[in-house]
């Protein structure tokens, strides 16, 4: 009987283990999700949930060129750059789960990270050109 | 009371194990991000020494860029820039390969035609609309036909104002390379993003599957759906990468080299799957200036690569080889084309 109940406390104990170790699985790994400006590679700026809901706009300078990167109602875009293709004020403003704004002449890169959130996918084909 | 501890040691032990898997991934990478043949590029690699790997994976791009960029002092651009010049082996090697499959593709894809996309503006940045007269006299400089390689490494035209343009296998070249000498150096698994080229090293680090998202050519914050692959690489080519307006058109940087203007085919985007991803990067572009007729021909007709084409009306045709291993997003329905 003795042996009986300590097989059962094991079972039990090992049951809320595991429960333990799936709760922790679940948890968040970060904070929330936020949009950083990285040039040339390295993270420069960002932005969270609360300080993207301050319109602004921001100049951002590399070797002579310029971005201007504009938050406005919650969403950044850049509205002007001095290199002459112009893609990434073309791109519009950023979306979660989009693709990042990307600036090859000014190597700058803006784009939504989400450390809480499991993405569906390892990478995207044809994201960038 | 010995057995007793050897209980709560095994328990110990299970409990340590169970904690270890709630990483979730169960093996960290390391990566690197970084600006390279005119694109942004991250590469990850899993296992050992993934952080001295990945940066030995970056040094091999910027390597590759600086012998095969059309800018700087790189081995092409000194030949266009002179109209010959002498080549390394290993560029010699990429040169046959464009030339061999420009064979192949019947000129669909041809690296002469970098007058012609220069013209357009799309190296410079300065977009402009050249005139059919312009268009002619710059294609008739054009053509692999016009290119000659001696057996010591010599490059020449045979006409004037000519140029070559390794833009369209590059990136593909440079990734097989990294996932080539990553192989070598016992790294099983590595991602690398080549500024839309996926190239695979082996399968995740868990054993499954990679999970790469096929983007959509109509909506930049959507996906057609997902491939499920191992050790290849996924090239996507369409018009929505790169592009300008004017006058209310659109004038997209895939130029059909028998026209000298945009491919108008009736495709929006290609995707390649294929082991070779030199060949993989070639045909996303050749298959995307066929169109959908010639590009499932030319499928049926040649093996070694599985293609996904997504046509101007949203219909998207899989190759059989393929077909079970994509997940079109809800919304798409997929034709499967079979040999």
């Amino acid at each position: 009987m003795k042996l009986y109940l300590k097989s059962w406390f094991w079972v039990i104990f090992f049951a809320l283990v595991c429960c333990c170790c799936f709760v922790i699985y679940l948890l968040p790994k970060g904070g929330n999700g936020y949009v950083g400006v990285y040039q040339n590679g390295e993270l420069i700026c960002s932005f969270d949930e609360e300080e993207l809901n301050e319109d602004r706009e921001l100049v951002i300078e590399y070797m002579g060129g310029t971005n201007t990167i504009s938050i406005s109602e919650g969403s950044v875009s850049i509205t002007q750059a001095s290199c002459p293709d112009g893609d990434c004020v073309r791109h519009g403003p950023l979306e979660p789960g989009g693709t990042p704004i990307i600036c090859l002449p000014n190597r700058l890169v803006i784009k939504y990270i989400d450390e809480t959130k499991n993405d569906d996918v390892d990478a995207v084909s044809g994201d960038v050109k | 009371m010995r057995k007793h501890m050897g209980r709560t040691a095994c328990l110990i032990i299970s409990m340590l194990l169970l904690l270890s898997g709630c990483g979730g991934e169960g093996s960290t990478g390391a990566s690197e991000e970084f600006f390279a043949m005119d694109t942004y590029m991250r590469i990850t690699v899993y296992g050992d020494d993934a952080e001295e790997m990945a940066e030995e994976a970056k040094d091999e791009i910027e390597r590759i860029e600086a012998l095969l960029s059309i800018t700087g002092e790189s081995e092409i651009a000194v030949i266009n820039a002179e109209g010959e010049g002498d080549v390394s082996d290993e560029t010699r090697g990429v040169l046959e390969r464009a030339i061999e499959i420009g064979k192949l593709t019947e000129g669909a894809f041809d690296i002469t035609i970098y007058p012609v996309v220069d013209a357009w503006g799309f190296f410079s940045g300065d977009y402009r609309v050249p005139d059919e007269e312009e268009i002619g006299e710059l294609i008739s400089h054009t053509g692999i036909e016009n290119i000659s390689i001696s057996d010591d490494n010599s490059v020449t035209f045979a006409q004037q104002g000519m140029g070559i343009d390794l833009g369209g296998i590059g990136k593909g070249y440079a990734g097989q390379r990294v996932h080539d000498l990553l192989a070598d150096y016992g790294v099983s698994s590595a991602l690398m993003e080549l500024g839309g080229n996926v190239c695979l090293l082996g399968a995740k680090p868990d054993g499954s599957l990679w999970r790469v998202g096929i983007m959509s050519p109509f909506d930049d914050s959507e996906r057609i759906g997902v491939i499920e692959a191992e050790d290849v690489s996924i090239v996507t080519s369409g018009g929505y990468q790169r592009y300008f307006m004017e006058d209310g058109v659109v004038y997209h940087h895939i130029i059909d080299p028998s026209t000298g203007f945009p491919a108008d085919n009736g495709l929006a985007s290609v995707t390649v799957v294929c082991s070779d991803g030199l060949l993989a990067d070639a045909l996303s572009t050749a298959l995307f200036v066929m169109g959908e007729d010639g590009a499932c021909s030319f499928w049926k007709e040649n093996g070694g690569f599985e293609m996904l084409l997504v046509t101007d009306d949203e219909r998207i045709i899989v190759s059989s080889g393929v077909a079970d291993f994509f997940q079109p997003e809800d919304g798409y329905i997929t034709e499967v084309v079979s040999r």
